[in-house]
């Protein structure tokens, strides 16, 4: 079985995008950044990226900034990839633009999971006593959601996650279209 | 202290963390920045010739599958200049060729397939190819019953 770092470094694009997207949005509601590592060579338990940023008051902002990266790197894999997946995937003939793209796609697409760090970022803010229990509520199926993800890479959900964003949404498009 | 016992923790302190003033932006990350964007916009400005192309293929393929040999070819044709080289797109090609009795195409399609390792259902398609292109050659005239396919 490969390490998921060896996968990390082969996908590293992911991992900028995955982290550019955590501190862009720590930006956009205010909030402090202390460290941010787009990207490392890591190895076994460290991170290949990471965002330290100032806590916000408000717990929503806190699950945007934590979560923001999970739309920001599925809508850019899928448009970077979707125009490759159908002459590398459907008719087996892309030219070297097409992988690029279609690595790149894969890439940022499979890097859309918060991490557990990220679940965890989360679950410290929904747990406090000024979050309502509605919000209480809807927040806690997420987290439970991104520890699943965060779990399912073991059996590389992420990878079948990117591939189906960037490979197979494009290929299903034009079997629902036709 | 006990043999073997492990040494005690000695207490660094952690270097407090300061807020960065702006958004670190290294160089790498600029350059990766711009790639991602460059591959951004060519994914839209690509995204619909390859959805067409998809979408063609599609539409061939019911018009085969309908009885309209011809109007399969004619959208098949095209495709193929664009992906010389699927096998499967080739194969619908062939169908559409003999069923439009365009048969010097389709022998010229079945001709690409030799020495070319295909799988097993591709060699199975291309054999009741092969048995339509020698019942249409029998049909039209154009297959006496000592020739060979």
């Amino acid at each position: 079985m490969i390490p998921g770092f060896i996968i990390a470094w082969i996908t590293f694009p992911g991992v900028i995008v995955h982290e550019l997207a955590h501190a862009l949005f720590c930006r956009w509601f205010g909030l402090k950044l202390y460290e941010v590592k787009y990207f490392q060579f890591a190895t076994f338990g460290q991170p290949s990226g990471y965002v330290i940023h100032e806590r916000s008051k408000n717990p929503m902002q806190d699950m945007l900034v934590a979560i923001g990266p999970f739309f920001v790197n599925t809508i850019l894999g899928a448009v970077i990839g979707a125009p490759a997946a159908i002459p590398v995937l459907r008719f087996h003939a892309g030219d070297p633009l097409d992988y690029f793209l279609m690595w790149l796609g894969v890439s940022v697409a499979m890097h859309s999971f918060p991490s557990t760090g990220d679940a965890k970022s989360i679950w410290h803010s929904v747990t406090s006593r000024e979050v309502s229990i509605p919000a209480k509520i809807v927040c806690f199926p997420i987290i439970g959601l991104i520890y699943l993800g965060a779990l399912g890479s073991v059996f590389w959900l992420d990878a079948i996650y990117g591939l189906a964003i960037a490979g197979a949404l494009p290929n299903l498009l034009v079997k629902l279209l036709a | 202290m006990p043999w073997g016992a492990p040494p005690a923790p000695v207490f660094v302190p952690e270097p407090e963390l300061k807020p960065l003033d702006k958004l670190p932006l290294p160089p790498f990350v600029i350059f990766m920045a711009i790639v991602t964007g460059v591959a951004f916009v060519l994914g839209l400005a690509r995204f619909p010739h390859s959805l067409g192309n998809g979408l063609a293929y599609e539409r061939g393929v019911a018009k085969l599958t309908a009885g309209d040999a011809k109007g399969a070819a004619a959208i098949l044709e095209p495709l193929h200049k664009d992906y010389p080289a699927d096998s499967e797109l080739r194969i619908q090609l062939i169908r559409a060729d003999i069923g439009s009795e365009n048969l010097a195409a389709a022998a010229q399609l079945l001709q690409s397939f030799e020495g070319q390792k295909v799988s097993k259902e591709e060699e199975a398609e291309l054999t009741e190819a092969a048995n339509q292109f020698e019942s249409k050659a029998r049909e039209l005239g154009m297959l006496d019953d000592g020739d060979k396919k």
